[in-house]
C-alpha cells in the first residue's frame, strides 16, 4: 500500500507482556480503556453457524478445508495488529463458503450464539452470490471471553459478482476484520453495519482489480458510553472503480477513517470516498480522516467528509409537518441508515439509543454555555 | 458548380468503447446554405457534430470530410476552429475561473485578420451589444465560462461566441432545446442574422420551432447512424406531426 | 554588528554572541537559550516529508549582508537595485504600499512607512529594532501564547537563532488601507534564514501584510524556518499574504499561527512555487465567539519538489467559522500534499468549518495526496471536507480548442482558471506575474 501517513490513532497498543499475559491500554486521549488479554482462550464447542440458502454453493467448516491451499492462505491473513491473533480462535467456528464457476447462490449465515467467527467466501469465475451475515446483538456468554476478534475474508474471481451484507456488534470488546480481493471485472456490493456497544473496532481492506468495481456502504452506530473505531482502505488497480460511503451515528466516541490509494499505472480509475457522521448529544465526539494518495494522473478521485448535528432545515421541515423533535430525528436517522434495512430492522439498531434524552440535554446546555472559551 | 464549404463522405465513427455509431454518413453543405439534421435520440447526430469538431471521444474508422477544400479529419480541433469551423456544444462544458469575456477576447484576437491590431474597446462594445441582443446579462460575461449557467444561459453563451468569432460554418447541436419561448425567439433571431450575413450553418435539432425563424435549404433525417432521407422544410413539418414513424422508428 | 559575518555553528556561545551583538535585553537572551535547549531535545519529525537529507550541521545560521542599511531604495548597490526593480518593488512602493521593507540574508536593510501611519500610532520596523525600542510590547507577544518554543523543533530553532523579520503593530481602531510589504532575499549558499515576524492588530484595527521571498537558482542548500505570530483583536481584520519562490534546493519549514479574538478575522493567502520541500501549516485559533479564519492556498510542485500545505484550525469558542480552499498543481515528478487538521472543542457550539482541496496532475510522474483530519468534540457543529484529484478534463481542453486555442494555450487557460479563486486575493501586479510563471512552467512540464 502506498504510504498511508494518517495519524496513528491505533487505540490499543501492546503495553507489556508479563507471564504470558498481554496487557493493552488504550492510548486515545479521551478514552481510557484497559484490557487484559486472557491467558487461555476458551471457545465453547457448541454454538456456531447456521447457513441457509439456495442455489449452488458449498458450505464447509473451515477446519475441514485447511488442506486447501487457498483456504489455508486466507486463514493466515492477519493484519499487523497482534490482536488479530485472537481471530485464530474463530477457526473453531468458521465456515468456508464456495460458489463454483458460473454458478449462483443466495444464502444467509446466522450466528446461533455469540462467538468469534471466521468466514471465508470464494465466488468463482463468472459466478454470483448474494449473502447476508447476521450476528446476534447483545447476547454474550458469561465466560472469560471479553475480547473477540472475528474476520470475514472474501475473494471474487474474475467476472464474478458478490452482494454481501453483514451486521456485527455485541456487548463485548470486539475486533472485526474484513477483506476483499476483487479480481478482474468482478464486482462487490457491500453493506456492512457495526454496532459498537462497548468497544468495537471495524477495519476493512479492499483491493480492486482491473475493471472491477466496489460499491460499499459501511455504517457505525456508536451509542453513548461506547467507543467505535472504523477504517476502510481501498487500493486500486487500473480501470477500476470504487464508491465507498461510510456513515456513522455517534452518541459516544467514534473514529472513522478511510484511505483510498491509487498507485501509478491504475489508469482510468475512479474513486469516491464519502464519510458522513451525525453527532447527537453532549458526549458525542468524532474524529474523521478521509485520505487520498494518488500517483496516477489519468484518474478521477474525490472524497469528502461531513460531521455535525442533524440538518436544521430537514428537522424543521419534518417538525413543520407535525412531528416532534424526537420523531423527526428518528425519521432522519432511519433515512440515513436505510441502506442497511436488509441486514436488520432499524428498530433493533436504534434500540437502547435514547436520542430524545440527548437532545433535551443539549438544548439545556445551549442556554448555559459561555460565549467563549479560554485557550 | 456550387462551392462546398463541407463535404462528408461515407463517414464511419465509433465510440471509444468500440461501439459503432456512424455507419457511413454522406452529405455536403454548399457555401452560404443552412442545412438541418433531425433524427431520434441515439441516431448519431451529436456524434457527427463532435466528430467534425475533432472530439477526442470518438474514433473515425473510415470516410472523409473536406472543409473549405481542406482535409478536415487530419487537423487538430484548434486548427479546425481557426480555419472557421465552430461547434455550439449541446452538453454544457464549464471552465471555472476563466472569465467568459476574457476567453472570447483571446479567441477573437487570435483570429483577427485586419491590418492593424484589434481594438479592445471595439471588442467590448460589440460583445456587450451582442449579449444584450441575446438577453444575456452583462454579469455573465464576468463569470467563468458557463460556470453555474442554466441550460438556456449556456446555449446563449454558445451563440454569443459564435457571433463574436464569425465562423465560416457553424454547427449548432440542439441549441434550441431547453429554451423558453422568449429565449428561443432571441436565439433564433440571432441565427437568422448570422446566416443572412453569408455564413453557413448545420443545425441539429429535434424541434420544428427553430425552423419557423430560419428556413433551411435542406432537411436531412438521420437514423441508426446514417442519413436515411433528404427533403425540404416540409419534411420537418411531417416529423413534427408524425414523428419518425415513417422511417420505422417508434 | 561588527566583525563576524557568518555564524556556522549553533550552540550556547553563538547564541549569546548574537544576542550581545544585537544589544538585546536580558529576557530575549533567556528566551533564546531556552529555545535552544528545546531545539536540541526534540527529534526531527518523521510524520511528513522525508527530512533525512536536511543537513543541519552544514548551515550558516547567520549571515551578515554585505550591504549597509539604507533609507531609500535608490541608495542600494546597483546589482540589488536591479533585482528589486525586476521584482517591481520600487513601483509597488510608489503605487500601492503603505509600508515597505527588505530583508537581505539575515538582516533588514530597508524599511519605510508612509508618514500618516506613524502619526496614527502604527509601528512597523525590523524585529531586532522593535525588541530594543518597544521591549514591553514585544515581550508580551514574542513566543508566548501564539508560537511558544515548544510548538515544534523548527519553531524552537527560530527562537534560538532568529534575526530580522518584522514587528507590525496597529493600535485600536486604526484601519491601515494600504498593504505593508516585506521582501526577503537570500543569495548565500547553505544558509538558514530565521526571520521572526509579529503582527498585532488591536480591537477594531485592520491591516494587510504581504511577504515575498526568493533566492536565486544557483544558491545551494538552505533552510527557511521563519515564524509568523499574529494576534487579531476583537472585530479586527488581518490578511497575511505570502508569495514564495525560493530556489528548488531550499527547505521551507516555516511556522505561522494566528490567535483570533471575538468577532475577528484572519485571512491567510499562500502562493508557493519554490523550495525543494515545503511543510507549511498555517494555524488559526478561533478563541473568541464569532471569530473567523479563511485560508487560501495555491501551489505548484515540479520536478524534485514535495510541497505540503495544510490548515490547522481550532474552534475554541461558539459560532466560529472557517473556510479553507487549497488548489495545487503537480507537474513533472512533483508531489503536492494537503495535510490539515480541524478541531472543534467541546462547547464550541455552532461552529462551522468547510475545507475544499483540489489537485491537478499535469504529468505522468506527478502525484498528490490529501490527509485531512477532523476532530469534532461538539455535536452542535457542522464540519465538512471535500477533495478532488485528477488531470485536466479532456472535455474542457476540447472545448477551448474548438474555439481556436492550441492545446498548450487551452491548458494554460484552464490552469489559470483553476488557481483563480486564490490568485484573486493577491495584489493584481503579483498575481499577473505569478500566473505567468505557472503557465510557462505548465507549458514546459507536460510529459
Amino acid at each position: 500500500m502506498a504510504e498511508g501517513r494518517y495519524r496513528s490513532l491505533s487505540p490499543l497498543k501492546w503495553k507489556e507482556m508479563k507471564d504470558g499475559r498481554l496487557i493493552y491500554r488504550e492510548e486515545l486521549k479521551y478514552s481510557d480503556f484497559t484490557m487484559d488479554f486472557p491467558e487461555r482462550f476458551e471457545v465453547p464447542d457448541e454454538g456456531g453457524f447456521e447457513v441457509k440458502g439456495e442455489g449452488d454453493f458449498e458450505a464447509a467448516p473451515l477446519l475441514s478445508k485447511i488442506h486447501d491451499d487457498w483456504v489455508a492462505q486466507q486463514l493466515q491473513r492477519l493484519s499487523d495488529d497482534k490482536v488479530e491473533l485472537l481471530s485464530l480462535a474463530g477457526w473453531k467456528h468458521g465456515y468456508f463458503i464456495d460458489v463454483k464457476s458460473g454458478k449462483s447462490a443466495a444464502l444467509k449465515v446466522s450466528l446461533v450464539d455469540w462467538l468469534p467467527f471466521r468466514l471465508v467466501f470464494r465466488v468463482g469465475k463468472g459466478a454470483s452470490l448474494r449473502a447476508t451475515v447476521v450476528a446476534p446483538s447483545g447476547m454474550q456468554r458469561e465466560k472469560d471471553l471479553k475480547l473477540v476478534a472475528s474476520r470475514l475474508d472474501v475473494m471474487c474471481e474474475p467476472g464474478s459478482d458478490l452482494d454481501l451484507a453483514y451486521k456485527v456488534g455485541s456487548s463485548s470488546v470486539e475486533f472485526i476484520g474484513f477483506s476483499a480481493d476483487l479480481r478482474a471485472s468482478s464486482s462487490l456490493k457491500l453493506h456492512a453495519l457495526h454496532v459498537a456497544r462497548s468497544y468495537g473496532r471495524h477495519f476493512g481492506e479492499v483491493v480492486v482489480g482491473e475493471g472491477a468495481s466496489l460499491s460499499a456502504n459501511v455504517a457505525e452506530i456508536i451509542p453513548k458510553s461506547s467507543f467505535g473505531d472504523s477504517m476502510f482502505n481501498v487500493r486500486h488497480a487500473s480501470q477500476s472503480g470504487s464508491k465507498v460511503e461510510m456513515r456513522a451515528v455517534v452518541l459516544g466516541k467514534g473514529v472513522i477513517r478511510g484511505l483510498t490509494s491509487v498507485p501509478k499505472g491504475a489508469i482510468g480509475s475512479n474513486a469516491n470516498l464519502q464519510e458522513r457522521v451525525i453527532m447527537i448529544g453532549k458526549e458525542a465526539k468524532a474524529i474523521t480522516s478521509p485520505s487520498l494518495d494518488i500517483h496516477e494522473k489519468e484518474v478521477q478521485a474525490r472524497h469528502g467528509s461531513w460531521s455535525g448535528r442533524i440538518g436544521d432545515r430537514e428537522l424543521f421541515y419534518l417538525e413543520s409537518r407535525g412531528l416532534s423533535e424526537k420523531e423527526a430525528v428518528s425519521l432522519l436517522i432511519r433515512g440515513f441508515l436505510s441502506p442497511f434495512e436488509r441486514v436488520v430492522p432499524l428498530e433493533e439498531i436504534l434500540e437502547g439509543i435514547s436520542i430524545g434524552r440527548e437532545l433535551r440535554a443539549r438544548a439545556a446546555d445551549k442556554a448555559r454555555f459561555p460565549n467563549s472559551i479560554k485557550t | 458548380m456550387m462551392k462546398m464549404v463541407l463535404i462528408v463522405e461515407q463517414l464511419c465513427v465509433a465510440a471509444k468503447s468500440g461501439k459503432d455509431i456512424l455507419k457511413g454518413v454522406s452529405f455536403s453543405l454548399p457555401d452560404g446554405e443552412v442545412r438541418v439534421i433531425m433524427g431520434p435520440n441515439g441516431s448519431g447526430k451529436s456524434t457527427l457534430a463532435l466528430t467534425l469538431a475533432g472530439s477526442p471521444d470518438f474514433l473515425v474508422k473510415s470516410g472523409r470530410a473536406t472543409f473549405d477544400g481542406v482535409d478536415l479529419l487530419s487537423l487538430t480541433p484548434d486548427e479546425r476552429a481557426r480555419r472557421g469551423l465552430f461547434l455550439a456544444f449541446q452538453k454544457q462544458v464549464e471552465i471555472p475561473g476563466v472569465p467568459l469575456r476574457d476567453m472570447i477576447w483571446e479567441a477573437y484576437r487570435a483570429r483577427w485578420s485586419g491590418p492593424s491590431r484589434p481594438s479592445m474597446i471595439d471588442f467590448r462594445k460589440k460583445l456587450s451589444a451582442t449579449a444584450n441582443f441575446l438577453s444575456l446579462p452583462e454579469a455573465f460575461l464576468e463569470r467563468g465560462v458557463n460556470e453555474g449557467f442554466s441550460g438556456g444561459e449556456a446555449k446563449k453563451s454558445e451563440i454569443l461566441q459564435m457571433f463574436m468569432l464569425q465562423p465560416k460554418l457553424a454547427i449548432l447541436d440542439e441549441v434550441d432545446s431547453g429554451l423558453d419561448v422568449d429565449s428561443l425567439k432571441v436565439v433564433a433571431d440571432a441565427i437568422r442574422r448570422f446566416v443572412e450575413g453569408g455564413s453557413s450553418a448545420l443545425i441539429i435539432t429535434h424541434h420544428f420551432n427553430l425552423l419557423n425563424y430560419v428556413e433551411p435549404d435542406v432537411v436531412y433525417v438521420m437514423k441508426g447512424g446514417k442519413i436515411v432521407d433528404e427533403g425540404d422544410i416540409n419534411l420537418a413539418k411531417i416529423i413534427e406531426t408524425e414523428g419518425y414513424s415513417r422511417w420505422g422508428v417508434e | 554588528m561588527e566583525g563576524i559575518t557568518e555564524l556556522k555553528q549553533l550552540n550556547e556561545q553563538v547564541v549569546m554572541y548574537l544576542s550581545r551583538e544585537k544589544g538585546e535585553p536580558d529576557w530575549m537572551l533567556k528566551k533564546r537559550l531556552y529555545s535552544l535547549s528545546v531545539f536540541e531535545s526534540k527529534p526531527i519529525p518523521t510524520w511528513g516529508v522525508d527530512l533525512s537529507e536536511l543537513k543541519l550541521d552544514e548551515l550558516a545560521y547567520y549571515v551578515k549582508p554585505d550591504v549597509e542599511k539604507v533609507s531609500s531604495l535608490s541608495d542600494l548597490p546597483a546589482d540589488l537595485k536591479k533585482t528589486f526593480e525586476a521584482l517591481g518593488i520600487p513601483e509597488a512602493e510608489r503605487n500601492f504600499l503603505g509600508g515597505n521593507g527588505i530583508m537581505y540574508q539575515s538582516e533588514v536593510i530597508y524599511e519605510r512607512m508612509k508618514g500618516g501611519l506613524a502619526n496614527q500610532g502604527v509601528i512597523f520596523m525590523s524585529m531586532d529594532e522593535a525588541v530594543k525600542k518597544y521591549p514591553d510590547i514585544v515581550q508580551k507577544y514574542f513566543m508566548t501564547r501564539c508560537v511558544p518554543p515548544t510548538y515544534h523543533k523548527f519553531a524552537a530553532l527560530n527562537g534560538a537563532i532568529w534575526s530580522g523579520g518584522t514587528f507590525l503593530y496597529v493600535p485600536k481602531g486604526v484601519k491601515v488601507s494600504m498593504p505593508i510589504q516585506v521582501y526577503y532575499l537570500v543569495d548565500h549558499p547553505s544558509m538558514g534564514q530565521f526571520e521572526h515576524t509579529i503582527i498585532v492588530a488591536e480591537d477594531d484595527a485592520s491591516v494587510e501584510y504581504i511577504e515575498g521571498c526568493s533566492a536565486p537558482m544557483y544558491v545551494k542548500g538552505g533552510l527557511h524556518a521563519g515564524v509568523v505570530e499574529i494576534f487579531v483583536g476583537r472585530n479586527a481584520r488581518v490578511r497575511a499574504t505570502t508569495i514564495q519562490n525560493w530556489n528548488k534546493n531550499m527547505y521551507n519549514l516555516g511556522t505561522k499561527r494566528a490567535i483570533v479574538e471575538e468577532g475577528g478575522k484572519i485571512e491567510w493567502v499562500e502562493a508557493s512555487l519554490g523550495s525543494k520541500v515545503t511543510m507549511l501549516y498555517p494555524a488559526s485559533v478561533l478563541a473568541g465567539r464569532g471569530a473567523r479564519a479563511e485560508h487560501f492556498y495555491v501551489s505548484m510542485a515540479g520536478d524534485g519538489q514535495v510541497l505540503e500545505a495544510g490548515a490547522k484550525v481550532a474552534h475554541a469558542a461558539s459560532d466560529t467559522s472557517a473556510y479553507v480552499l487549497s488548489r495545487s498543481i503537480s507537474k513533472g515528478s512533483g508531489r503536492s500534499v494537503y495535510r490539515g487538521e480541524v478541531k472543534v472543542n467541546s462547547g464550541a457550539m455552532g461552529s462551522r468549518s468547510s475545507v475544499k482541496c483540489d489537485s491537478l496532475l499535469i504529468s505522468d510522474e506527478s502525484s498528490t495526496a490529501t490527509f485531512p483530519t477532523e476532530e469534532v468534540y461538539e455535536s452542535d457543529a457542522d464540519v465538512s471536507h471535500e477533495a478532488t484529484a485528477g488531470r485536466i478534463a479532456e472535455e474542457q481542453l476540447f472545448y477551448l480548442m474548438s474555439r481556436g486555442f492550441s492545446e498548450e494555450e487551452a491548458r494554460g487557460l484552464i490552469v489559470r482558471g483553476f488557481m483563480e479563486p486564490v490568485t484573486k486575493k493577491i495584489p493584481l501586479e503579483y498575481a499577473v506575474e505569478f500566473n505567468k510563471i505557472v503557465e510557462t512552467e505548465v507549458k514546459n512540464g507536460v510529459a
